[in-house]
């Protein structure tokens, strides 16, 4: 690991400005995203409000609901993230800050052109993967980009490298080959059976191989320095590290339990889910283990708390993935709205929740000022986590509800009924949370429009961690 | 001077534990990989599951390699230095920042 004593300062390493840049195209994905999210949850109610255009039909809503919120918010926040991390711990800035900003652009492109090809009905058949098949081998070119411009940090760190490295460099090697194994396999070698199962592979590494690497990583990285102490264990991360990377890759066939695929592969990915919950359990001991003796940090600083919110999410994500991979427990939730639920707890409650507060912490950072409202900042805490307790609680509730209804072999309207009152819950919940981060967003523009990087002082001055 | 190497002997509880993990999951893994194999050279229809078990061993062949090479590379031998040595690494970052910037708006 390379020390700072003799190394280049911050504002040699990061690119602030590019930092920002992510972070508000992610909160404009994140916006479209949950515009889409709504239209689609009126329409479970016959309150659609385009109904007589082919073009915004609510099928192509939904894609362009789940891959803005992956490919838009998610991934954009992560790149910016990375320009702010890789080259604090390596002490090396990225590969070469023109390809970082010929990235930023390639990246856009590539999102935006994925909505317009989803808009227009060109969708590839793969769940999480409907990017159209032409945008395909342009975004594996710009994984491959990312890939080097930090990889090349990295790889240079001479020495034991912190965890946060080893989690950000294996998600740089899975997430080109997790979207390659998804994109290609399924549409140019492989068929039926097959291909369900690497549809099935791909969904689930889509989450454990490329965004939870990163969100622990970027975890192992704001944690400790918000608490100002090193990680209770970095022996344990290092499990939490490992046990990812050897039990992820076979659980994806959990997404296929009673389906023509083979019982031994079933049973596999069964096992390895119950298997990575032991590993999740070692994870989760050290964060609260870390906190021990700073009191009530982790309620008191708003980025903390985002974090810690998003950590007990990810301990009850993981514990309702253990139990619902059970082939008893999978046989009452298959295809109901607990699925749904679990999705958004995970999507939402935990990465965009970290991601929301790692935003808190470095906003005020990069624009060298204080929030314009920081109670805002609050009202948007309580807004996004409360919302989605409600949304995914009442999912939960009502996938139960479906399951047992299609158990007792009811008609299937009646199982429509049992789910009106709990998709009109869900459509307030979600209103609750898209009018949160609708305020963040101005909350972001009122702060931008008062930072001296804009205003032109001469003189910036240095903002502390924040501890609001 | 040299000083005498001191080897620290292994508990018996640990060797216990680990047989105790090691040879269910052994055992386990070569009956289930006896049922690939009895797939794979069995009828067609079935050698399908080889797609996503090639895949699998393929990923966890590559991080078996690396954390081989993590292991030669002493990434295990003072576990908890990396972590030190970030902090202070971030507390020197902060240090110089509040230096070259000046002080707090």
């Amino acid at each position: 690991m390379p020390t700072a004593t003799d190394s280049p300062r911050h504002e040699h390493l990061v690119i602030e400005r590019l930092v920002f840049w992510y972070f508000a195209a992610a909160l404009g994905y994140m916006l479209i995203s949950m515009v889409a999210g709504i239209i689609m949850g009126l329409q479970l109610l016959s309150w659609n409000p385009l109904p007589a255009l082919e073009h915004l039909s609510p099928g192509r809503w939904r894609m362009v609901h789940t891959n803005a919120i992956a490919y838009g918010f998610l991934a954009n926040g992560f790149l910016g993230m990375l320009h702010w991390v890789v080259p604090r711990l390596s002490l090396r800035p990225v590969l070469d800050k023109r390809l970082s900003y010929f990235i930023f652009a390639a990246w856009q492109i590539v999102v935006l052109s994925t909505a317009v090809g989803l808009i227009l009905g060109e969708a590839q058949g793969l769940e999480w993967g409907e990017t159209p098949v032409w945008i395909d081998p342009l975004a594996q070119v710009g994984l491959l980009l990312v890939a080097f411009d930090f990889g090349y940090p990295i790889i240079k760190v001479k020495g034991p490298m912190y965890v946060t490295l080893w989690y950000f460099l294996a998600a740089l090697v899975w997430t080109f080959l997790t979207y390659a194994m998804g994109n290609f396999i399924p549409q140019y070698c492989v068929s039926g059976s097959a291909a369900g199962a690497v549809g099935g592979l791909f969904i689930h590494d889509l989450v454990g191989l490329f965004v939870t690497p990163l969100g622990w990583g970027m975890m192992y990285y704001f944690v400790p320095i918000l608490l100002k102490r090193p990680m209770w264990s970095h022996g344990l991360s290092l499990v939490g590290f490992w046990g990812l990377a050897f039990f992820y890759p076979l659980q994806g066939i959990h997404h296929f339990l009673y389906t023509p695929i083979p019982m031994f592969l079933q049973y596999g990915a069964v096992l390895s889910t119950i298997a990575l919950e032991f590993v999740v359990l070692t994870v989760i001991i050290n964060f609260v283990g870390t906190l021990r003796g700073t009191g009530m940090a982790c309620l008191s600083n708003l980025p903390l708390r985002y974090f810690y919110t998003g950590i007990t999410f990810y301990f009850l994500t993981c514990l309702q993935c253990a139990l619902q991979t059970t082939m008893t427990f999978q046989a009452l939730i298959h295809f109901t709205d607990w699925v749904v639920g679990h999705a958004h707890m995970v999507m939402f409650g935990v990465f965009s929740m970290w991601q929301l507060g790692m935003m808190v912490y470095l906003v005020p950072r990069l624009l060298k000022t204080e929030w314009y409202s920081e109670k805002w900042c609050y009202w948007h805490y309580w807004a996004s986590a409360g919302g989605l307790c409600v949304m995914a609680g009442d999912l939960i509730l009502g996938g139960l509800f479906q399951g047992w209804s299609w158990a007792a072999l009811q008609p299937w309207e009646k199982s429509i009924e049992v789910s009106i009152p709990f998709w009109a819950v869900r459509i307030a919940a979600g209103a609750v949370m898209f009018w949160a981060q609708l305020l963040f967003a101005y909350n972001l523009f009122k702060t931008w429009q008062k930072s001296p990087l804009r205003t032109g002082e001469e003189t910036l001055p240095h903002v502390a961690p924040a501890t609001m | 001077m040299t000083t005498p190497t001191v080897i620290q002997r292994v508990p018996l509880w640990t060797w216990i534990v680990g047989a105790a993990v090691l040879i269910p999951s052994i055992l386990g893994f070569a009956n289930k990989f006896l049922d690939l194999m009895i797939v794979a050279a069995g009828d067609e229809e079935g050698a399908f599951a080889l797609t996503p078990i090639i895949n699998y061993l393929l990923a966890t062949a590559g991080f078996f390699c690396m954390l081989m090479w993590a292991v030669t590379q002493g990434a295990f031998h003072d576990i908890n230095q990396p972590s030190r040595q970030m902090f202070q690494n971030e507390l020197d970052l902060e240090r110089r920042t509040a230096e070259s910037l000046g002080p707090r708006a």
